[in-house]
């Protein structure tokens, strides 16, 4: 019975992986919310978010990474995100969609990687924008002056984040051998 | 690609597809759901830690170059010339009710029934979308949706749409969902502002409904007109252009809002006040009372 508490030093490292990983997602939410909420880079809010979930998906492939979107853009959507519902299904299965055309297809390097988040920032941000444009009172010409703007400006975040999500999937590579 | 595509993938990609729905109908159905409410009530205390260390970053930057100073020093020209502006508006109002009402109401001129309650921007919705931001207060500090908030000056930030336990959602003027019924200060013609954020005017605020015959000049101030849910005479913003609009027949204003949403930290919020219109009823209730 106490043998099945005990955890193994590999599952250990397991859990301080997907620790780290739920801290950046925090971490760039707080990021996005707090600091860039009301300051604009290049007069648009980045979109750190997505950034996040898709370089995680991509590195941990569909399965876990899927998971790993999905209960992370619940979570976003429930913290109170713009137009959450579409959050929750595009930042899932756009990243999941990429991870399994980069494991069939692509190799899960860095390229295709800033691809897909590419993708999934356009798609993301072009939902909610049509959403807003048919709903609401949404001037056409924001496409242009706002939501381009804001995919390139969220994608430079890229590097430094599929940088640190490469170092955090790294722990616990020595048991995986 | 089709042996990575297992049924946990499907399965996945199926809850996300039912969850974005779900999700959609129940915000539809009940607003606020108690999920969301479970979640801002956890994330408002790292947030409110997070937004403090920024604010702490912030000041050693503002020290480190010297900017303190000069920051103070512009606080207190701004606050002078808000006082003295409120004056020139206090003027005008005057003015007009010794015209017109003098001796028709008695209405109070003074507003010291207002009951505050201030709060600290713990976050910013991030959308490009709306303009929205979260509260470190809520119903524990005897806040509720409907109230109203405004700067130290007396400038209308927004209204309280969203509340929990220890948050609360603050939509500001600049979202399109608000609109308030406003008055130009100087001539008194009124009108309807709401937010410009989805039109091409972002950072902009739009006066419509205005009388044809309504006279724009230039940094005319746009002021609440009162109401059960804003007090009278708040400062929305100032006129920066007019014309027409599609119809011909009524004119708009397109205002600078008077809050600077770019340097918003500290807010207050009107937690009760004595509406006109309830007065104004209470009196006509009483003069029939007494006339009975």
């Amino acid at each position: 019975m106490l043998d099945k508490l005990y955890i193994t030093p590999k599952q250990w490292l397991h859990i301080l992986r997907w620790t780290l990983y739920t801290l950046l997602f925090l971490f760039a939410m707080m990021l996005q919310t707090v600091v860039f909420g009301n300051h604009t880079v290049f007069g648009v809010q980045p979109n750190l978010v997505p950034v996040v979930i898709t370089c995680v998906c991509l590195r941990e492939g569909a399965e876990r990474g899927g998971l790993f979107a999905l209960l992370t853009s619940l979570f976003w959507c429930f913290s109170g995100a713009d137009e959450g519902s579409i959050s929750i299904a595009v930042l899932t299965v756009v990243p999941v969609l990429g991870s399994l055309l980069c494991s069939a297809v692509l190799a899960n390097r860095f390229l295709p990687c800033l691809a897909v988040t590419v993708v999934t920032l356009f798609t993301e941000q072009t939902a909610i924008f049509l959403f807003k444009y048919f709903f609401d009172t949404m001037a056409g010409s924001r496409f242009l002056t706002d939501l381009i703007p804001c995919v390139l400006v969220s994608a430079l975040a890229q590097p430094l984040v599929y940088l640190l999500v490469k170092r955090i999937e790294k722990i616990g590579d020595a048991y995986e051998s | 690609m089709k042996k990575h595509w297992s049924g946990r993938v499907k399965l996945i990609v199926v809850m996300a597809l039912i969850l974005a729905m779900l999700t959609a109908i129940a915000s539809g159905l009940f607003g606020t759901t108690w999920m969301e409410k479970a979640v801002q009530t956890v994330l408002t205390p790292i947030r409110g830690g997070f937004s403090s260390i920024t604010r702490q970053i912030e000041r050693y930057y503002n020290y480190i170059f010297g900017y303190e100073a000069l920051e103070a020093k512009n606080a207190y020209l701004e606050q002078r010339i808000m006082e003295i502006e409120d004056q020139i508006r206090s003027a005008d109002g005057l003015e007009r009710e010794n015209a017109y009402l003098r001796e028709l109401l008695n209405l109070s001129r003074q507003h010291d029934d207002y009951h505050y309650c201030d709060a600290y921007i713990v976050s910013w919705d991030s959308s490009n979308w709306k303009s929205t931001f979260t509260i470190g207060k809520g119903t524990n500090a005897g806040l509720e949706t409907g109230m109203v908030a405004v700067t130290q000056y007396g400038q209308v930030v927004g209204l309280i749409t969203e509340i929990g336990a220890n948050w609360a959602v603050i939509t500001t003027v600049m979202d399109t969902s608000l609109e308030i019924s406003a008055s130009l200060a100087s001539s008194g013609h009124t009108g309807v502002v709401q937010g410009a954020i989805t039109s091409g005017e972002k950072g902009k605020l739009r006066m419509i409904y205005l009388p044809s015959e309504a006279v724009l000049r230039n940094n005319d101030q746009v002021v609440t007109t009162g109401s059960t849910v804003y007090p009278k005479d708040l400062i929305i913003g100032y006129v920066i252009d007019a014309g027409y609009d599609e119809t011909g027949v009524a004119k708009y204003a397109l205002l600078n809002p008077a809050a600077d949403f770019d340097t918003l930290e500290q807010i207050f919020i009107i937690t009760d006040f004595v509406s006109e219109q309830y007065e104004a009823t209470e009196s006509t209730e009483a003069s029939i009372e007494n006339e009975g």
